[in-house]
């Protein structure tokens, strides 16, 4: 977590927590740090972590109960998801695009980060397949 | 004179402790302040570093002298001489440290050290999976000799005098007496027994304890942090089996089990003591060099720790008011502190302080 950063610090949280499932070093059914001992070991307000593990519970990659705390589920994307993720993505090409970089560059670029993805986070994906084939087919349109 | 052995033992350890002090802490925080891992190295804080060497040299030149002088004099049977040599070594070294200290502080203000870098937090969600406490048995030593006292004493009991010592000056002879009871015979092993019960349930819950870890190198602290948490119990628990053992040591000849002098068997008794502070040291530097230093690749890191000086009074006091933890990892030496800004923290203490002096009254109402 960056703290000078302009996202905030339930944002890069979440982020955080997303990337390590696609990258498979958080596993499906794995269990989250408790909230307070989370916010313990970055030194922050509680309410903070909190906040992020209920973005991640309204995303549907989170499932928390009293009995189990935040478990990590991935759940299929809701209806929404595609049109949001393509504004989302848009910005980022929007940028690198106007930095100059070529399609091949950029596609380059994508692909090794994917490529992560499905060498680490294989059983993840595989359990999400049908979203994650959907991604791959919007990334190379763009 | 073996008095005087037990003299230079203690005022040596304290002196000596104060030369670990550089060797203690990660090289990213030196004297309290956090260095980026880019300048551990920097000229400004290798002359602060040689500037406290050459004044800790002269401060132990000096002690050394005074010791010689007390000696020549010979005022070591004033207890006042002891306490004054190491109040004087605590004065001067904590002079020192504060010394090398405003120097960091003011290359680091001048020089501007965290221009151009990522200030960040890290936290490993899987420490507490990889990382164990050490085993139980290491409570066993203590409870052995704690028990083994008290069965001792036990059997002593009855043919013990009305009034027994329960206090020994430092010319190691009895200075206070008191009405034989169950509190003036087995008081210190029941303060022994109730440390042992504190210490295992910080034992069993040190997993609950945050851990702090370095961003520009997460792997490394954090086989730093399982390195000292590890060593951390592991010694405590060692000093208590030597306390015990040295107040055995004491209480001997006390309860005529051991035909010793009493004023060797109170030397043989805070030189024990003294052994069990030396391994503790032991244990505990040699846990402070795993991954002490820096490598290339925080050095080249962008990312680099928070700078939190500012959380840290005088280098040493922990004050923050958004962190959740009553009880934080030392930035600075070895173990555990209080975050002050912290309510939980203030009844901790207040609990700490507390124990003490309801045995004290506990004693005293008993005398």
């Amino acid at each position: 977590m960056d703290v000078g950063s302009e996202t905030p610090l339930y944002q890069q949280i979440r982020d955080q927590v997303v990337v390590g499932i696609a990258e498979g070093r958080l596993r499906d059914g794995e269990a989250l740090p408790p909230t307070r001992q989370l916010a313990a070991d970055f030194g922050i307000n509680f309410h903070t972590v909190h906040k992020a593990y209920d973005l991640l519970r309204q995303d549907g990659l989170v499932r928390v109960s009293r009995k189990t705390g935040a478990v990590v589920s991935v759940q299929p994307p809701s209806p929404g998801f595609p049109e949001l993720w393509r504004e989302q993505a848009r910005v980022w090409l929007a940028e690198a695009w106007l930095r100059g970089w070529t399609r091949e560059q950029v596609l380059q670029r994508c692909v090794e980060i994917l490529d992560q993805f499905v060498e680490r986070g294989s059983q993840v994906v595989s359990d999400s397949a049908g979203g994650a084939s959907g991604a791959h087919g919007e990334v190379s349109e763009g | 004179m073996s008095i005087v052995i037990v003299y230079c033992i203690t005022i040596g350890l304290l002196n000596v402790s104060f030369a670990l002090v550089p060797e203690l802490s990660e090289q990213t925080v030196q004297f309290g302040v956090r260095v980026p891992p880019a300048f551990v190295d920097a000229p400004s804080v290798r002359s602060a570093q040689r500037a406290y060497r050459v004044r800790w040299c002269v401060i132990f030149a000096c002690i050394l002298a005074a010791c010689g002088a007390v000696l020549v004099l010979g005022w070591w049977a004033n207890p006042g001489a002891l306490f004054g040599l190491m109040a004087a070594s605590l004065l001067l070294h904590f002079g020192n440290f504060y010394g090398a200290r405003r120097k960091l502080l003011r290359a680091k203000s001048d020089e501007n050290w965290y221009a151009g870098y990522t200030q960040s937090l890290v936290a490993d969600t899987a420490f507490r999976r990889a990382v164990r406490a050490p085993s139980l048995l290491w409570a066993l030593p203590a409870l052995v000799v704690t028990l083994a006292a008290c069965a001792i004493g036990a059997r002593a009991y009855a043919s013990l005098p009305a009034q027994v010592a329960v206090h020994f000056g430092l010319n190691g002879q009895p200075d206070r007496w008191a009405a034989k009871s169950l509190w003036s015979v087995f008081g210190p092993f029941l303060i022994v027994l109730a440390l042992t019960v504190g210490l295992g349930a910080l034992h069993l819950n040190v997993h609950r304890l945050p851990v702090r870890l370095d961003a520009s190198r997460p792997a490394a602290s954090q086989a730093r942090a399982a390195a000292l948490q590890r060593a951390t119990l592991q010694s405590v628990w060692v000093l208590l089996a030597f306390v015990a053992l040295g107040q055995l040591f004491a209480l001997l000849p006390v309860w005529g089990v051991a035909a010793l002098g009493v004023s060797t068997a109170v030397a043989v008794s805070l030189s024990t003591i003294a052994f069990g502070v030396l391994i503790t040291l032991v244990l505990l530097v040699r846990a402070a060099q795993t991954a002490r230093r820096v490598d290339d690749s925080a050095r080249a890191s962008v990312r680099v720790q928070r700078d939190d000086d500012s959380f840290w009074v005088g280098g040493v006091f922990y004050w923050n008011r958004h962190d959740p933890a009553p009880i934080v990892p030392k930035r600075f030496g070895v173990g555990w502190t209080v975050n002050f800004a912290h309510p939980v923290a203030w009844l901790m203490l207040l609990c700490i302080v507390a124990v003490p002096v309801v045995i004290g009254l506990l004693g005293g109402g008993r005398r």
